[in-house]
């Protein structure tokens, strides 16, 4: 089964609709009055912390707009963090968090396991494609002979 | 001395911001935040820098707020991000794993992985591009799908990795510097207190990330022309992206369990100095400074990690060795702030100074006069 940071990266990276669908696929089970906010999208910050490699400590990079939602979904409360401004993403990514959260959302992260799966190879497919675009700037070094 | 409070600029201030407005207005064209970040994508980045704060849409309207100041959006940038709230801390984001979009080595030739220019001026010649001047959306895009297809044809079959070995670790592994431990000291926040000396290594570092661009490059050329250690060697620049990550506020769990937020990019670079041992049979060995910056900002970073080994070396004798004077001078807003403060109304001070230096003239001109009728009366008793 797919763990969360996997799971966050599809829905973040890979296509918007994605988890819009996996929201709606909630709602026809539970019924749209099902999610309760708990805390409406908002923005936040979040601090980036970064392991210098010098010496090995950490330090603070920055910070990083971000838009954070809490929702509850029966006895479960999923937490939708999302870099930017994005608010719907925000929630969506709340929904999809409580939906799968514990025994009970078992059963739908098994359904859409697959789906997220493709997702990942998609986004892993276009960072390899950047990866092969970088490659062709690769230096291929030669020796000049000396002359004699 | 005190300062006294005056009125009578309201009106003043009130038209001069309608000017201000009126000016943009009439001068510039309606561009989107998009366009800025699309056209001006390395603005966007020092901005976001030296503002500490990744938002490139709100970087790019700071810049058409800023009429393209980017003292003025750093401004923007910072007073904004003060008003919002700041509840998390990412999961301490390991370099290594960047998604690298370029990254090339000064002091090995082979190393592993290559060595990969990227998207680069490096190599360019610095000629005016006057075609640019006249480019239109239809050449744009036409000129967009010439590259996509010359890019299809010269990558084709290529191996690609999105992650390289770090350039460094080889120099690691034969002893010649020193094994790195993994130090999980939780870092001290510049943001959240005020600088005291000798300040952490963790401030030190994020001062110097979120300093002003041109001020921590001088700085850096300064130390390397002799106002500080000897020439470095860059060991490894890399530039990319870096995934960002949140532990669950409650639950329990390592990587895997974390949210994923998003990707910031990032420059990094690792620069190589000559050491000297602290014991007479150390002998030389090879030093590490370390350069981490926002977006991307090449020289900066190379000029952060120049300023890293100056600060470890901590010789007052230079000035950027001396943490305080290199710390306290590169932030942007610290220094535009104070420096412009000086034009705006300081008449009493002012009224202050002069009087003082009436008052040496009151003294000069009453000693003349002294000395004058001296004279007279010695001249008088002669005559007598």
């Amino acid at each position: 089964m797919l763990k969360r940071y996997e799971r966050t990266r599809a829905l973040v990276e890979g296509d918007s609709t994605l988890a819009r669908a996996i929201v709606r696929d909630v709602e026809d089970e539970l019924g749209v009055g099902a999610v309760a906010v708990l805390d409406e999208p908002r923005e936040e910050l979040v601090m980036v912390k970064v392991r210098e490699t010098a010496h090995g400590g950490l330090f603070y990079l920055g910070e990083a707009l971000m838009t954070s939602c809490r929702v509850r979904l029966g006895e479960a409360v999923g937490l939708g963090m999302v870099l930017g401004s994005d608010r719907c993403r925000a929630y969506e990514l709340a929904v999809v968090d409580a939906a799968f959260a514990g025994a009970t959302g078992e059963h739908r992260a098994a359904r859409w396991e697959e789906r997220l799966g493709e997702e990942l190879e998609r986004i892993e497919a276009r960072e390899v494609e950047d990866a092969r675009r970088n490659a062709a700037t690769k230096v291929d070094f030669s020796t000049m002979k000396v002359e004699s | 001395m005190g300062y006294v409070a005056v009125r009578g600029g309201g009106k003043a201030i009130e038209e001069s911001l309608k000017l201000l407005e009126y000016e943009r207005v009439s001068t510039s064209s309606p561009w989107s935040t998009d366009e800025i970040e699309g056209t001006f994508p390395e603005l966007v980045d020092q901005v976001m820098g030296e503002a500490s704060l990744y938002a490139p849409r709100l970087a790019a309207l700071a810049l058409k707020q800023a009429q393209g100041s980017p003292d003025e959006a750093v401004f923007l940038l910072r007073a904004f991000r003060s008003a919002l709230e700041r509840p998390y801390v990412s999961r301490p984001v390991d370099t290594g794993e960047m998604r690298v979009a370029r990254r090339v080595s000064a002091a090995f030739k082979d190393v592993p992985g290559g060595q990969l220019l990227g998207a680069t001026r490096d190599y360019s010649h610095r000629l005016l591009a006057f075609d640019l001047e006249t480019e239109g959306p239809e050449e744009l895009a036409e000129k967009r799908a010439e590259l996509a297809e010359h890019f299809d044809e010269a990558s084709a079959g290529a191996g690609a990795s999105a992650t390289l070995p770090r350039v460094l670790d080889y120099l690691r592994a034969q002893g010649l510097v020193s094994p790195v431990a993994p130090d999980d000291a939780e870092p001290v926040d510049a943001t959240m207190v005020p600088l005291t000396f000798p300040a952490p290594r963790s401030v030190r570092l994020q001062t110097l990330a979120r300093g002003m661009t041109q001020a921590v490059e001088a700085l850096g050329y300064a130390a390397i022309r002799g106002f500080g250690p000897a020439h470095p060697t860059v060991g490894e620049l890399r530039q990319g992206r870096v995934a960002v990550a949140v532990d669950h506020p409650l639950e329990p769990g390592g990587a895997d369990n974390a949210y994923y937020l998003g990707s910031v990019p990032v420059t990094e670079v690792e620069s190589v100095f000559m050491s000297e041992g602290d014991g007479a049979e150390d002998g030389l060995s090879l030093a590490i400074g370390y350069g981490c910056v926002l977006g991307r900002a090449e020289t900066k970073s190379i000029a952060m990690s120049v300023l890293d080994r100056c600060l470890e070396l901590g010789d007052k004798r230079y000035p950027t060795e001396d943490e305080e004077f290199v710390l306290y001078h590169v932030d942007g807003v610290e220094a535009t702030g104070f420096i412009s403060h000086l034009k705006l109304p300081h008449y009493v001070t002012f009224q202050s100074k002069l009087s003082s230096v009436r008052g040496t003239h009151d003294h000069d001109i009453d000693q003349e006069a002294a000395a004058a009728l001296e004279a007279k009366e010695a001249t008088d008793a002669a005559a007598l």
